[in-house]
């Protein structure tokens, strides 16, 4: 992804810019170009107050005020790669559609940065691209990767297309309440899809954060599942974990409930941690249920609620009697690792287990 | 009983905790088993929600969309789960699933049977049936019967519940009522240990209140499933393939979520990509690579099914092709809204309808539902009978495979344009039995007799009411007719060469005659002149003079007797047309074949006369005392005679001299109306009561409360399924029989209110123009009326409908008689089209100085098949309060009642669009030009719109309906 946050990791990038308003400076008909930027400056500042009131943290509004090479006026090559750079890291981008906009080369040229880097959409949360229709203008001049969008109209629909211009425009306030009108439901549709980028922002940071804590030698909360009735075993379990300095939930072995499933506390235990192991003692039936049902189940409800994933092991107590094939190919099938408690690297396994679990 | 085909047993198998991984990653479009729980990801939240209720009370109606995975949902989530979670504490576990299919309580009593290890045992299925006769007081007997033990577990699924409603809807009224009824006790009194889950499409929820209780315990117990958010998809799509050492990139996953669309098809298409995607992969390692964002899902699928029909025709067997055409045609249906939906069918009624052999259909079926097809369900392994369900597997495949849901060239498309001709012709073959004269165009035997010999098979006309033999035999009559009238035109030309030869022989034999006489004459001067004698050719000369002078005679005799026939056709004419003209007015009916008259004679009494022969029939002795009856109507098959007198009226059967009273009414009755099918006669009258009669015994069938006033007009449509009744107060009810009977199923549609201020445009035509209504056979009249109604509310004088039969025009006409009138009779023909009628005009010559022919008369002759689907388009608007204001302005404006119709349809953005009608269905032409005029007025989708428009079950809707 082509954000400004180049050198770090994926998870970590982000959208310098919230909303990029791309516009033309251009005039409608040969006149001065003052009162399309005054307009669409003002309505940038509109956008900006409007989404401000929906407590969208941070927010960054981008509006290039610049003037045009090919408008008249020269623009250096930096001013450019400066420009490129803002468009390409805009989460969202606003076109003011018109007829000057059509032409500008300026404006195609932010269109194409942006889709260069937007299209496929490596989010995949779709619609980032919002078209204000400033003046009407022919929809099959429009350029492809705009088609199809219906767009926000700012102007009265039912005058003649040659006389038709932005609501307020050069200080008008016959139309402001069509214009405020329009702006909200704009914002809140924009508002909306800023939402969506961040919560797929902070899933990926989220997913970075844990593989960061799975990755360190110690120190990771470890949920450790045993029966009440294996509680010598449990016991024993837990602390030669605690000794290798894990934090081991919960406090102590679990009976198996009447319904058979978890009760809401432990759910919330294992959401929590940084890995789950399942007790494997002499016990094999009591095994095979507790992977299906604790190793998958309640490890995958965990891992919907928490949006990252949950590292599972079988953690071993007996040896080679407990493993035959037929379990370590459940184990397997379940997606749950096998560690051999009965070893003496196992603490080296642990750590492999959960660098590799979340990776 | 059933053969229960509906009832399996679904369970894990002998170890829950065996992890046996299925075949591949992804399933594809079918749903996914019990036995895919490994491999079922993403709805963890909602499994465990689902269970957690289910622990609290044991009963839940689970529901959404169609197609949004609630199968998939109980059985690889709940039910895998909830088993595995049983067996662990301890708990013996059995779970059933069944559908109610077309028999409910037989299904249930088979599915508490295999509970109970007796599956298939007919003797232990009749005794658990015997106890769901105890509907609310069942779950006892239930619970006894079943004798969980404590650590017993019984998990009962009934799946697809809505099937409940469709079964109750095509008569099983009273089995669905105590099916529900045996629900209801369960849910009040569960037997211990007893799990109940329902699964139904949302959009039936509504359904749920027409039953006892079962409301009540909906809400008790209710879960509607829903949407997976994007992290769960993400895990849907890439966790399954961790467990085969493969991988999906996120990359591409968001590639196939952003490629999806938030649409209903979401899933189906990501899943039915993967299962491609993984198949073709060598690595198992699918990256972007592997995919090209932006193909869309939707191609991929439909080029898979391409090329899997490729694969079953190998390329081009035509009749292969046929059949798996025919297949999905059956399997698909467009559902009460319009929109198209899955018709699962057995594999024996398949076979029937497509008539096509076993082998043959078993290879199209088995091709389409392969492991890495899965177009169809049941999967492969499940072994197919003749009663195994065959379903598609999803709706995606429906309205992502062109060649089904293409709404142009689409078999879907196909298959209604079908079922459409079927019926027409059922209608036909019905007429043509009533009256055996009534059979097909000659064109239209050619082309229509190939089209059935076309069908797949006489049970493909079943799902369109069936009556192949009826069709076959007015197909077998319309040849004959052909055949005969061929030999007539063949006889008429050999006769015409005959008559032309005999025509030049006479003038030819005329002409030497007068040569010969000529020559004669002048031979004869000479030879008087030479020698007076020869007195045997004046013979001769005078013989010949004689003949001749006969020979005119007979001309002149036989010219008269031409134009005696054709006044006497006019005055004919003209004698209907007066009777036609009366019949707004007083008690007079013309007989659906146009052979009686029922009127007032000069006693007052009512009388009935044959129009052909002239002669009074003789009336019921009990009826012939009916005095000044107000109102007269014939059945539509003519036999019976319906009349009133105030608040007295009288059915009676003319050809059986029957005559009976019917009694009721408080004061004046209004309005008489046959039931289409016969069989029914509605009356209503001022007591704002209607009355329905069974027409036979003159038992009353049916009483409502039509209106607060008075009711002014009735009429059933053409599907005789709804009553139509008029207040004077303007309120239109509809009311609604599924079973067309009019007994105990009534059920009341939302009323029309009417009022406002009358603003519908008049003719532009300076003044009031008379217009003749012509129509091919009886099936066009209630099509006609609704002209003619529409015509006067216009201020057109639109005296009476004329029966033309095999005269109509192939295409319809506007005929006027005068140049003179040419632009009076187009301002005409284009406010008729504006109303919905494609006429052409035709001046016909001849009649310009006519004194038969009034000032601006015309004639409106339909084409033979065009006005049965040509009611009257008074507006189609977006806007549904608009749709009423007009509906009710166009029943305000005019003179008489009619029945106003509004159709609702759903644009592509799920906006309502409504099309005000008079009467009941609209052409595919008219159909397709509405569409055209909304897509102009703002995109809407075609297809959605026109298949609502078409389908049968559409028929109207009033505010809040």
């Amino acid at each position: 992804m082509g954000f400004l946050t180049k050198d770090l990791p994926q998870a970590l990038q982000t959208f310098p810019i919230d909303v990029f308003l791309s516009y033309s400076h251009g005039a409608f008909s040969g006149k001065s170009s003052t009162r399309l930027k005054a307009w669409s400056q003002k309505l940038a500042d509109d956008l900006r107050e409007e989404l401000l009131q929906l407590d969208l943290e941070d927010l960054s509004l981008f509006i290039d005020s610049s003037d045009r090479e090919d408008e008249g006026v020269d623009r250096t090559a930096r001013l450019a790669e400066q420009l490129k750079d803002r468009v390409e890291g805009a989460a969202v981008l606003v076109v003011l559609m018109s007829a000057p906009y059509l032409r500008s080369r300026w404006c195609s040229q932010e269109r194409d940065w942006w889709m260069g880097h937007n299209s496929p959409d490596p989010l995949a949360v779709g619609g980032r691209v919002f078209v204000c229709r400033a003046q009407p203008t022919d929809e099959l001049a429009w350029p492809e990767v705009l088609k199809g969008f219906f767009g926000y109209c700012f102007y009265d629909k039912d005058k003649r297309p040659d006389l038709a211009r932005p609501f307020t425009y050069g200080g008008a306030t016959g139309d402001l309440d069509e214009y405020l009108d329009t702006l909200v439901r704009l914002a809140g549709d924009i508002a909306q899809r800023l939402k969506a980028v961040r919560a797929v922002l902070d899933d990926r940071r989220r997913q970075w954060q844990q593989q960061q804590r799975a990755a360190a030698e110690t120190g990771q909360i470890l949920y450790l599942y045993g029966r009440r009735e294996h509680a010598p075993s449990w016991t024993e379990a837990c602390e030669r974990l605690q000794d290798r300095r894990f934090v081991i939930n919960p406090d102590r072995p679990e009976s198996v409930s009447e319904t058979g499933g978890l009760d809401p506390e432990s759910r919330s235990q294992i959401a929590l941690s940084d890995g789950l192991l399942i007790l494997g003692t002499p016990d094999g039936r009591a095994l095979d249920s507790d992977m299906v049902v604790v190793g998958r189940s309640y490890r995958h409800l965990a891992i919907a609620s928490r949006r990252s994933p949950l590292p599972c092991a079988v953690f071993d107590t007996v040896g080679a009697e407990l493993q035959d094939a037929r379990r370590r190919s459940n184990a397997a099938n379940l997606g749950i690792a096998w560690i051999d408690g009965t070893r003496d690297d196992w603490p080296e396994h642990i750590t492999g287990w959960l660098r590799q679990g979340v990776g | 009983m059933s053969d229960f085909a509906e009832v399996r047993g679904e369970t894990l198998g002998a170890d829950p905790f065996a992890v046996q991984l299925p075949g591949r990653p992804y399933p594809g479009l079918r749903p996914f088993e019990i036995r895919d729980w490994p491999i079922f990801f993403g709805r963890e939240a909602m499994t465990a929600e689902v269970i957690d209720l289910l622990g609290h009370r044991h009963f839940l109606v689970v529901h959404g969309d169609s197609g949004c995975g609630k199968s998939s949902l109980i059985r690889a989530g709940v039910q895998a789960q909830l088993e595995q979670e049983q067996t662990r504490s301890g708990h013996r576990w059995v779970a059933v699933a069944m559908r109610p299919g077309d028999s409910p309580l037989w299904s249930l009593a088979e599915a508490l049977a295999q509970a109970l290890g007796r599956g298939g045992d007919r003797r232990a299925v009749r005794d658990l049936r015997r106890l769901l006769n105890r509907g609310r007081d069942a779950a006892g007997a239930i619970a006894q019967a079943l004798e969980l033990a404590s650590d017993q577990r019984l998990c009962l699924l009934v799946d697809q519940f809505e099937e409940l409603f469709r079964y109750s809807y095509e008569g099983g009224g009273d089995e669905a009522r105590l099916f529900t009824d045996c629900l209801v006790a369960l849910e009040g009194a569960p037997p211990p240990g007893l799990y109940l889950i329902l699964t139904m499409r949302s959009e039936f929820m509504g359904h749920c209140a027409r039953y006892e209780g079962l409301a009540e315990a909906v809400n008790r117990g209710q879960y509607l499933l829903p949407r997976m958010d994007r992290a769960a998809l993400v895990r849907a799509i890439r966790e399954p393939a961790k467990l085969y050492a493969g991988e999906v990139d996120a990359a591409l996953a968001d590639a196939l979520i952003a490629d999806a669309g938030g649409g209903q098809d979401q899933l189906p298409l990501i899943q039915h990509g993967l299962m491609l995607l993984w198949g073709r992969s060598r690595s198992k390692h699918l990256g972007l690579a592997d995919y090209t964002p932006g193909t869309g899902l939707k191609d991929l699928l439909s080029g898979h099914a391409d090329s899997v029909m490729r694969q079953v025709t190998g390329g081009g067997d035509r009749v292969r092709a046929m059949l798996v055409e025919h297949l999905f045609r059956a399997l698909t249906d467009a559902g009460a809204e319009g929109q198209a939906v899955r018709r699962p069918q057995t594999f024996g009624a398949l076979k029937a309808v497509t008539g096509a052999d076993d082998g043959a259909l078993r290879e199209v079926v088995d091709a389409f539902r392969a492991e890495g097809v899965s177009f169809l369900t049941p999967p492969v392994g499940v072994p197919i009978k003749d009663q195994t369900r065959i379903d598609i597997a999803h709706e995606a495949l429906i309205r992502c495979w062109r060649r089904i849901g293409d709404p142009e060239t689409g078999w879907l498309r196909h298959e209604f344009q079908d079922g459409l001709t079927w019926q027409s012709l059922r209608v036909q073959a019905q007429a043509c039995e009533r009256d055996p004269s009534q059979v097909l165009s000659a064109a239209a035997t050619l082309e229509l007799g190939g089209w059935v010999r076309a069908l797949p098979s006489p049970q493909w006309t079943e799902r369109y009411g069936g009556g192949f033999s009826e069709v076959e035999h007015l197909l077998a009559a319309s040849e004959a007719e052909r055949q005969r009238k061929l030999a007539e035109s063949e006889e008429r030309r050999r006769l015409e060469v005959r008559q032309r030869f005999l025509t030049y022989g006479v003038l030819g034999v005329s002409l030497f005659a007068f040569i010969a006489v000529g020559a004669l004459m002048m031979s004869w001067h000479w030879y008087r002149a030479a020698d007076a004698k020869g007195t045997a050719l004046e013979d001769e000369v005078e013989r010949r003079k004689a003949l001749h002078a006969e020979l005119e005679q007979a001309l002149q005799r036989s010219t008269k007797l031409n134009d005696d026939l054709r006044t006497q056709i006019e005055q004919t004419t003209d004698l209907i047309r007066e009777v036609n003209l009366q019949d707004q007015a007083s008690a007079t009916a013309i007989s659906p074949d146009g052979s009686l008259v029922a009127s007032v004679a000069s006693d007052r009494r009512l009388a009935l006369l044959n129009l052909k022969s002239g002669k009074a029939v003789e009336l019921p002795p009990a009826c012939g005392g009916v005095e000044g009856p107000e109102l007269a109507v014939f059945s539509h098959d003519g036999r019976l005679i319906a009349a009133a007198r105030d608040r007295d009226a009288w059915l009676m059967d003319w050809e059986e001299t029957r005559c009976q009273g019917l009694e009721g009414h408080a004061s004046r009755i209004r309005r008489l109306a046959f039931h289409p099918r016969g069989g029914l006669l509605a009356t209503g009258g001022d007591d704002g009561i209607c009355r329905v009669w069974d027409a036979q015994t003159g038992e009353l069938v049916a009483t409502l409360s039509c209106a607060v006033d008075s009711v002014v007009d009735l009429a059933f449509d053409p599907s005789g399924l709804r009553m139509i009744s008029t207040g004077a107060d303007g309120e239109i009810h509809v009311w609604h029989s599924p079973s067309g009977r009019f007994r105990d199923d009534i059920s009341l549609q939302a009323p029309i209110d009417i009022s406002g201020p009358p603003t519908t445009p008049t003719v532009a035509v300076d003044t009031a123009p008379t217009v003749y209504i012509h129509i091919r056979s009886e099936g066009d009249r209630l099509a006609a009326l609704a002209w003619r109604r529409l015509l006067r509310a216009q201020g057109v004088t639109a005296p009476g409908i004329e029966l033309v039969g095999e005269r109509s025009p192939s295409r319809s006409e506007l005929r006027f008689f005068r140049r003179s009138e040419e632009q009076q009779a187009a301002q005409l023909r284009d406010w008729m089209s504006r109303a919905g009628a494609m006429v052409q005009l035709k001046y016909i010559p001849g009649f310009e100085e006519s004194r038969r022919i009034r000032p601006l008369q015309f004639e409106v002759w339909f084409a033979d098949d065009a006005i049965g689907y040509w009611f009257p388009v008074v507006a189609s608007v977006y806007d549904r309060e608009q749709a009423f204001s007009t509906a009710k302005r166009a029943q305000r404006e005019a003179a008489e009642r009619y029945d106003v119709h509004v159709y609702a349809a759903a644009d592509a953005k799920g906006r309502e669009v409504y099309a005000v009608t008079l009467g009941g269905y609209m052409t595919e032409k008219e159909a397709r030009a509405r569409v055209a005029a909304a897509r102009k007025g703002g995109a809407p989708d075609a297809y959605a719109w026109e298949s609502r428009v078409w389908g049968e079950n559409l028929w109207t809707k009033g505010p809040g309906g």
